[in-house]
C-alpha cells in the first residue's frame, strides 16, 4: 500500500469494452496549431474515441470532452499517430485491425459554440492483410525524410512493410514462435523485438529489404518462403518482455528499454546492456518519458498491484497508488497542464492523473458517538465484565473438545490366543507363530465422516490389517471389526502394545483425531517351557507380601509343566531365549533370570503387573514391589555399546559404499573416453576393474542391509533394556508417577535409528540436562552451557552420565522438574557419600566378582586405582563373572529346538523344589541371604566425578 | 419542469438526510433491502439497513433513523471486496466503495452481519454495473456513436415516436442540416453529412424546450440541465407549423417522462420479491422534520484520505517531469520522498 496516491485530474469510463497495450494513443491528432494532445482509445469492440480532457471547466467528465466516437467494423488492436500520408507531414492515425490496417485523418469543423464543433474522420487509405496481425511499429524506415512507414508483425512472425499507400515487402523472422513487442530504432535503422528465445533481437532494415527471394520478382504479402534473415545483434535477457521502447532524449544516451516480466533492462542501441533493475512485483505497463537530470532516464512503471512507480534509471523516485491496473500508460500535455499521466485499464477506465503529495497517514477517528444510550451501555458493560470474569476463572484457555465430537475406539482383547493362527507372512518360518484377535469398536454420538483408522503394532508386532476407511459412521450401528496381532519379525518386540489411531471429520467439517493403545498378552510372544537353572542375568524383585504361587500368577502360561510347585516357571520367547521366574519359598522375593539381558524386560514387567493385580484383587492396597541391590548398569552398557557399534558400522559401510561408487563412476568415465576415442586404445583391464568394483558395491550394499537389520534388532534390545532399567530405577528409589514420567522422557525407550542423531545422543543430551537442572549438585553445574547436539564418537560420556544419574538418584535426588530447576534437590543429600562403600558397582551377587572388585584395597583417586578399575570394569563381567558369558548370538545356547531343553533334569513335584534349592545353593546365594547392599556409589563414578 | 433538475439521488453523497430525501423519487425502484448491514467505517458496531435502489444506496441505522447515508451510483469510482474489521463480526469480508463527490473522496465500508451471505456484494455490484452500462438513458452525449447504417442505435427500452427530417442545428454560423429522432427517452439530432456530429439529450437532462426568436428566425431552443453542462441548443425547422408541432410533441413527452422517468437500470430478481406489505411498511417516517441543516459533521468519518477535503491544484514538476499536486509551503519533493 502506497503512502501517496495519484490524484484524478480527469477521467472517463467505457463500460463493457476491453482494451489492451496498444489501444491508447496520445497525440495532437487533429494537428491543431496550439499543439495540445488528444487522448485516443480504441477498443476490441471496434469503438474509436477521441477525448480532450478539460477539467478546468468543472467537475470530472463533461459531454463536450468527447471529441469523437466512431464504431469501426472490426476490433482495434493498436493505434499509432504518425506522418503516414504522402505529400503532407501532418499527423494521421493508423488503426490496426486483425486483418486490416487503415490510416485516417481527423479534422476539426469548428462551430460557433463548443457543442457545435465536430470532428471528421476521413479514411486516407487502407491495406488488407493476408496474415492476422499482432502489432505494428512505425518510423522513417531507411532514413526517409518527413514520412513514416508501417511495419506490421503478424501472429506467425512475418514482418510486412508498408511504405505509406504502397506495400513494400514481407519477411519472415528466423526461429519464430510467438510475437513479441516490436519497435523501430531510427538511429540504427533497425527493428528490435524480444523473441520467444527470450532474447532481445535487432534486425537491420536494409538486411530485411535485400533478403528477397531471387526467384520471385514481385514482392507480395502471400509469401510462403524466404531467405533467412540474419540478426544484427541479440542479447539474452532470460524472460519474456511486456514492452519495448526506444528513447533518445537530448540529455541521456539513446537507449532501448525493455520491460521484462520481472526486470527492467536498458540496452544500448548496439546491443550492450547499460543497466538492469530487478523488480519485486509484476509490471503491467511502462513508459520512459523524460530525462530531467543529465544522463538519467525517467521511467514510469505500473504494476499489477495498481501502483505507479517513477524510476530515474534504477533509483525509485516516486510511488503512488493508482485506482486501476493499467494496460497502457502515456504522458500528455494539455492546455492547462503539462506532464499528465494518462492510464487506460483493461476494462475501460481512462484516467488522466497527477501525483498526490499528501501522504495518507491520517485515519479519521470515528466522530463522537451520537446519542449514547448510557443505561444500555452500562448493562452491556456489566454483561461483558461477567463474561470476562467467568472466562478468566477457568484456567484452561484451550478450546475444549466437546464430548459429542468424540469418536471412541474400544479394543477388547480376549484372554486366549486364536485357536488357529492368523499370522500372515511371519519372518519366522519354521515354527508356528500364534496370533490374537482383538475386536475394535468405533463409537460416536454423532455422524462423523471420513474416518481413517490406522493400526500399528509396536516394533516387530504385525497385524492382519493396518488401515480401515469409512466414508461415514452411523452412530446407531457402530462398526466392529477384528484385527489379529502376531509376531511378524524374528525377535520379540520391546513392548507388547499396538497403537490404534483414527482421524475423522465432524459434521461441521473440522478434523479430529483420536488414539488408543491396545495391550497384548505376554503369551503372544512366548510359550511355557522348562525352567532353566542357570542364567547369565538375574533380576530380583523384592515385595512386602508373602510369595504367591507362580502357577496362580501365570495360569495362562503354566502350560504342560503345571503341577509343579509353583516356585519356578520357564518362558521361551519366540525367537528369543528362555526366561525363568523363580519365587522364593521363604522370603518375599522373586527372581527373573535369562541369558539375554534385554529379554528380561517383558517378563519382569508382566511379573510386576500381575503381582500388583493379584494383590489388589486380594484387597491388600499397601502392596509394594522394590528392587534392591545395585542397578545392572554394566549389562545395560553392553547393550548400548553393541547398538552403538552397529551404528558406527552403518556409518562406516556408508562411507565405503560412497567410496566404491565414486570409484565405479571414475572407471566408467575412463572407459567412456576410451570408447569414444576415434583411435581405440587398449582397455588395460579397466573392464575387469569395473566388474570387480561392481561386485564390491553389491557386497557392501548387502552388508549395509544386513547391518541395518542387526541395528533394528539392537535398537529393539536397547529399547527393552531401557524400559527394564527405568522400571528397576523406579522400583529401587520408589519414584512417583510424575518423576517416572520425567525419567522415561529423558531415558527414553523410543529408539529411532533412521536419523543422524541417534538414541545415544538424544539420551545423553536429556540426561545432561537433568544433571544440570534438577539433579545439579552445585550452582556451578547449573550455569555451564550444554554442548551442541552432535554425533557421538563413543559411548563413554553417555555411560558416565548414566552412572552419575543413577548415583544422584540414589542419593535422594529428585526428578521434580516443576518450578525453579534444582529447587527440590536437597543440598545435604547431594554431598558425596563416603568413598568406602563396600559393594560392587553392580547388583552382581557373584562372590568371585565381589572379590575381584574389592574396592577397599585401592585408595580412591590414585592413579593405580583408576587404572585397575578401568581394567576391571570391562573385563570382569565377561571372564571373571561366574555365570556370565560373552554377549553375542553365536555364543548363546541354541534355543530353537526343544531337544536342548530335554537334557535338563525333568522338573516336577518335589523335585523342582529341591532343584530350586540346589540352584540357590550352587550358583546363586539364597535369596534370603542376599546382602542388602546399601545405596552406594559405584567405584567408577568416583573417578569420573573428579574428572568432571 | 424544474423539478427534474434536482435529480441528485444518483449524483450525490449525502449524510444524515431528512426522511423526505430517503423516500424513493418517481421512477426510483427499491431493488434489494438487506436488514443486517453494518456501516463499518462510520458506524462500526451499529446494526443497520441497506436499501439498494436503481439510483443509489441508502443505509440507515436500525436504532436511529436519522443516522443515515445516501450514496449515488454516479459518484462511485471503484467497488471492491476487502477484509475489514467489524465490531460485530470481527475480521470479515466487506464491501469497499470509493466515491468522489464535489472533489472530495469518501470511502464507505459495509459489512453483512449475516455470515456467509454474498447478497450484499452481488446486489450492489450488479446494480452498479447495470447503472454504469445504461448511461445513455441519463446522460447528455455529444458526438457519440449514435448512428449506425443511417439508423439510430436504440436502447433496450427505447421506442422511436417520431423522426423529423430537415432540422437545422444552429450551433455554427452556416448551420447544419440534420434529422431529429424523438423517442420515449431522449431527443436525438444528427447531421446528415457527418454521422459523428450528433447530440443525444435524454428528457432527464432537459431543462426547457421553447420556441424563441433567434438571428435565424423562429427556432426550437433546448436548455439542458446544469449538471449536464447547461447547454443551449438551437434548431430550426421549416415551416413554422412543423416547428410548433415538434415542440409541442417534445414538451408533452417531456412532461409525461417527468412524471414517470425511465432511468434505464434494468434488473431481474433471482429471489422472490418480498411481499408488498412488507416493503410498504419498511420505513416509518416521522412527520416532524428537524431542521438541522449544516450542523452535521458525519461526513468527516468517511473521508478517503484522512481529513483532506480537496486536493490542491496540480503543477508541473521539473524534477520528475510529471504533474504533481502542488506542495505545501516548506516542502520539497525529494524531502517528502526521502522521509519515507
Amino acid at each position: 500500500m502506497s503512502l501517496f496516491k495519484t490524484r484524478d485530474w480527469w477521467s472517463a469510463r467505457c463500460q463493457e469494452e476491453t482494451f489492451d497495450q496498444g489501444c491508447l494513443c496520445v497525440a495532437n491528432i487533429d494537428n491543431s496549431p496550439n499543439g495540445h494532445d488528444k487522448v485516443l482509445i480504441g477498443s476490441f469492440a471496434g469503438v474509436l474515441r477521441a477525448y480532450l480532457p478539460r477539467p478546468g471547466k468543472g467537475e470530472g467528465f463533461k459531454p463536450e470532452d468527447l471529441l469523437m466516437e466512431v464504431q469501426l467494423n472490426s476490433p482495434i488492436l493498436q493505434l499509432q499517430a504518425g506522418r503516414f500520408v504522402s505529400g503532407t507531414e501532418a499527423l494521421h492515425l493508423a488503426v490496426l485491425h486483425p486483418r486490416k490496417v487503415a490510416v485516417y485523418g481527423i479534422s476539426l469543423v469548428s462551430g460557433a459554440v463548443e457543442h457545435g464543433s465536430h470532428y471528421q474522420l476521413n479514411m486516407m487509405y487502407e491495406h488488407n492483410l493476408q496474415r492476422t496481425a499482432c502489432n505494428m511499429a512505425y518510423g522513417p524506415f531507411g532514413g526517409v525524410k518527413g514520412k513514416d512507414f508501417l511495419c506490421i508483425q503478424s501472429m506467425d512472425g512475418t514482418l510486412s512493410i508498408f511504405e505509406q499507400e504502397s506495400f513494400a515487402f514481407s519477411r519472415f523472422l528466423p526461429g519464430f514462435l510467438l510475437p513479441g513487442p516490436l519497435k523501430y530504432i531510427t538511429r540504427t535503422d533497425s527493428f528490435v523485438t524480444v523473441s520467444a528465445l527470450r532474447q532481445v533481437e535487432s534486425y537491420k532494415y536494409q538486411v530485411l529489404a535485400v533478403a528477397t527471394d531471387s526467384s520471385s520478382k514481385e514482392e507480395s504479402q502471400k509469401i510462403s518462403s524466404g531467405k533467412r534473415v540474419t540478426i544484427d545483434w541479440s542479447l539474452n535477457i532470460g524472460e519474456q518482455a511486456v514492452d519495448i521502447t526506444f528513447v533518445s532524449f537530448p540529455q541521456a544516451p539513446p537507449s532501448i528499454l525493455v520491460l521484462g516480466e520481472h526486470s527492467l533492462f536498458c540496452v544500448k542501441e548496439t546491443g550492450q546492456l547499460r543497466f538492469m533493475k530487478k523488480l519485486e512485483y509484476n509490471p503491467c505497463a511502462f513508459l520512459p518519458f523524460a530525462a530531467t537530470q543529465d544522463g538519467v532516464i525517467n521511467t514510469i512503471i505500473c504494476t499489477h498491484t495498481s501502483q505507479l512507480l517513477v524510476y530515474g534509471d534504477v533509483t525509485l523516485k516516486w510511488a503512488a497508488q493508482l485506482q486501476h491496473v493499467p494496460v497502457a500508460v502515456r504522458v500528455a500535455t494539455f492546455p492547462e497542464l503539462k506532464g499528465v499521466i494518462a492510464t487506460l485499464s483493461e476494462d475501460g477506465h481512462l484516467s488522466c492523473s497527477y501525483l498526490g503529495t499528501d501522504p495518507a497517514m491520517f485515519i479519521a477517528p470515528a466522530p463522537e458517538s451520537r446519542d449514547i444510550n448510557y443505561d444500555e451501555q452500562d448493562q452491556e458493560m456489566e454483561e461483558m465484565k461477567k463474561r470476562i470474569a467467568q472466562a478468566s476463572q477457568k484456567g484452561d484457555i484451550l478450546p475444549q473438545k466437546k464430548s459429542e465430537d468424540e469418536l471412541t475406539i474400544t479394543a477388547s482383547v480376549p484372554p486366549s490366543l486364536d485357536p488357529v493362527t492368523k499370522a500372515t507372512n511371519p519372518e519366522i518360518q519354521d515354527e508356528s507363530v500364534p496370533s490374537i484377535t482383538a475386536e475394535l469398536t468405533l463409537k460416536s454420538k454423532m455422524q462423523v465422516e471420513n474416518v481413517h483408522l490406522t493400526v500399528r503394532g509396536y516394533g516387530t508386532l504385525g497385524s492382519t490389517q493396518t488401515t480401515f476407511k469409512f466414508s461415514y459412521l452411523d452412530p446407531s450401528s457402530p462398526p466392529v471389526f477384528p484385527v489379529s496381532f502376531y509376531l511378524q519379525g524374528t525377535y520379540p518386540p520391546a513392548s507388547l502394545t499396538a497403537e490404534v489411531s483414527a482421524s475423522y471429520n465432524i459434521p461441521t467439517g473440522a478434523p479430529r483425531t483420536v488414539q488408543t493403545t491396545v495391550s497384548l498378552p505376554l503369551s503372544l510372544v512366548c510359550r511355557p517351557c522348562m525352567p532353566v537353572k542357570n542364567a547369565a542375568y538375574k533380576v530380583t524383585i523384592d515385595t512386602n507380601k508373602p510369595p504367591v504361587n507362580l502357577n496362580e500368577l501365570f495360569p495362562d502360561l503354566a502350560g504342560d509343566y503345571e503341577g509343579s510347585s509353583g516356585f519356578a516357571l520357564g518362558f521361551e520367547l519366540i525367537g528369543g531365549p528362555v526366561i525363568t521366574v523363580l519365587a522364593s519359598k521363604t522370603s518375599q522375593k522373586y527372581r527373573v533370570q535369562c541369558d539375554q539381558f534385554d529379554a528380561l524386560w517383558l517378563v519382569v514387567k508382566e511379573l510386576v503387573d500381575r503381582l500388583t493385580r493379584h494383590h489388589k484383587r486380594r484387597g491388600s492396597s499397601d502392596f509394594r514391589c522394590s528392587f534392591v541391590g545395585g542397578l545392572p548398569l554394566q549389562e545395560y552398557f553392553e547393550i548400548i555399546d553393541a547398538h552403538f557399534e552397529l551404528r558406527s558400522q552403518t556409518e562406516h559401510l556408508k562411507k565405503v559404499l560412497q567410496q566404491r561408487a565414486s570409484q565405479f563412476r571414475s572407471i566408467q568415465r575412463r572407459l567412456l573416453t576410451r570408447f569414444k576415442d576415434k583411435t581405440p586404445a587398449p582397455l588395460q583391464n579397466l573392464d575387469a576393474l569395473l566388474e570387480g568394483t561392481y561386485r564390491q558395491i553389491l557386497a557392501v550394499g548387502e552388508a549395509c542391509e544386513e547391518n541395518t537389520r542387526s541395528l533394528r534388532r539392537a535398537g529393539n534390545a536397547v529399547s527393552a533394556a531401557t524400559r527394564l532399567m527405568n522400571t528397576l530405577v523406579r522400583l529401587s528409589f520408589g519414584m512417583s508417577d510424575r518423576e517416572f514420567a520425567v525419567l522415561e522422557a529423558s531415558l527414553t525407550p523410543q529408539v529411532d535409528d533412521d536419523s543422524e542423531i541417534g538414541w545415544e545422543e538424544i539420551v545423553d543430551a536429556a540426561i545432561t540436562h537433568l544433571l544440570r537442572t534438577c539433579l545439579a549438585k552445585s550452582a556451578k553445574d547449573t550455569v555451564t552451557n550444554p554442548p551442541a547436539l552432535g554425533i557421538a564418537k563413543d559411548t563413554g560420556k553417555l555411560k558416565k552420565h548414566l552412572s552419575l544419574l543413577v548415583d544422584r538418584l540414589s542419593k535422594g535426588g529428585s526428578l521434580a522438574m516443576e518450578g525453579v530447576p534444582g529447587l527440590d534437590v536437597k543440598e545435604s543429600d547431594s554431598k558425596p557419600v563416603a568413598v568406602k562403600a563396600k559393594t560392587s558397582p553392580r547388583n552382581h551377587p557373584d562372590p568371585i566378582m565381589e572379590q575381584n572388585m574389592e574396592p577397599g584395597e585401592v585408595p580412591v583417586g590414585s592413579k593405580l586405582g583408576e587404572q585397575k578399575n578401568r581394567k576391571l570394569a570391562p573385563v570382569s563381567p565377561r571372564n571373571g563373572g561366574g555365570g556370565l558369558k560373552p554377549l553375542g548370538e553365536s555364543s548363546l545356547p541354541p534355543l530353537g529346538g526343544k531337544g536342548s531343553l530335554g537334557s535338563l533334569p525333568p522338573l516336577g513335584g518335589k523335585k523342582l523344589n529341591d532343584g530350586l534349592n540346589d540352584l540357590s545353593k550352587d550358583s546363586v546365594p539364597d535369596l534370603d541371604d542376599l546382602p542388602m547392599p546399601p545405596t552406594h556409589k559405584p567405584r567408577n563414578d568416583i573417578q569420573w566425578e573428579e574428572e568432571v | 419542469m424544474a423539478a427534474l433538475d434536482a435529480l441528485w439521488e444518483d449524483r450525490d453523497v449525502r449524510f444524515d438526510v431528512p426522511p423526505v430525501q430517503m423516500r424513493m423519487r418517481p421512477g426510483e425502484i427499491l431493488i434489494d433491502r438487506l436488514d443486517s448491514i453494518e456501516d463499518t467505517k462510520g458506524n462500526n458496531g451499529d446494526r443497520g439497513r441497506l436499501m439498494v435502489t436503481n439510483l443509489r444506496m441508502i443505509w440507515h441505522s436500525q436504532s436511529l433513523l436519522r443516522v443515515n447515508l445516501s450514496v449515488g451510483y454516479n459518484t462511485i469510482i471503484t467497488i471492491s471486496t476487502r477484509t475489514a474489521n467489524s465490531k460485530l463480526r470481527g475480521q470479515t469480508e466487506a464491501l469497499y466503495i470509493l466515491t468522489k463527490c464535489n472533489n472530495t473522496r469518501f470511502e464507505f465500508i459495509f459489512t453483512n452481519l449475516v455470515p456467509g451471505s454474498p447478497r450484499l456484494f452481488t446486489s450492489v455490484i450488479a446494480v452498479h454495473r447495470a447503472y454504469e452500462t445504461s448511461k445513455m438513458y441519463r446522460d447528455l452525449k455529444l458526438r457519440g456513436a449514435l448512428i449506425q447504417n443511417k439508423q439510430l442505435r436504440l436502447l433496450p427500452q427505447e421506442q422511436v415516436f417520431n423522426k423529423v427530417n430537415g432540422v437545422w442545428n444552429l450551433s455554427s454560423d452556416q448551420g447544419n442540416l440534420g434529422t431529429f429522432y424523438i423517442t420515449n427517452i431522449r431527443l436525438v439530432w444528427h447531421a446528415n453529412m457527418n454521422d459523428s456530429f450528433n447530440v443525444s439529450v435524454p428528457y432527464l437532462q432537459m431543462r426547457s424546450v421553447k420556441v424563441r426568436d433567434s438571428k435565424f428566425g423562429l427556432a426550437l431552443v433546448l436548455e439542458t440541465s446544469q449538471q449536464s453542462g447547461g447547454y443551449v441548443l438551437g434548431f430550426r425547422i421549416d415551416p413554422t407549423e412543423k416547428l410548433q408541432e415538434v415542440v409541442k410533441e417534445i414538451q408533452s413527452i417531456h412532461k409525461v417522462f417527468s412524471e414517470n422517468p425511465i432511468f434505464g437500470v434494468e434488473f431481474e430478481l433471482e429471489e422472490k420479491p418480498q411481499p408488498l406489505e412488507e416493503v410498504t411498511q419498511v420505513v416509518q417516517f416521522d412527520d416532524v422534520e428537524i431542521e438541522n441543516e449544516g450542523q452535521t459533521d458525519a461526513f468527516a468519518a468517511y473521508f478517503a484520505d484522512g481529513d483532506k477535503q480537496k486536493d490542491r491544484e496540480p503543477v508541473y514538476s521539473e524534477e520528475l517531469g510529471l504533474a504533481i499536486e502542488k506542495l505545501k509551503d516548506g516542502f520539497t519533493l525529494s524531502g517528502l520522498w526521502e522521509v519515507m
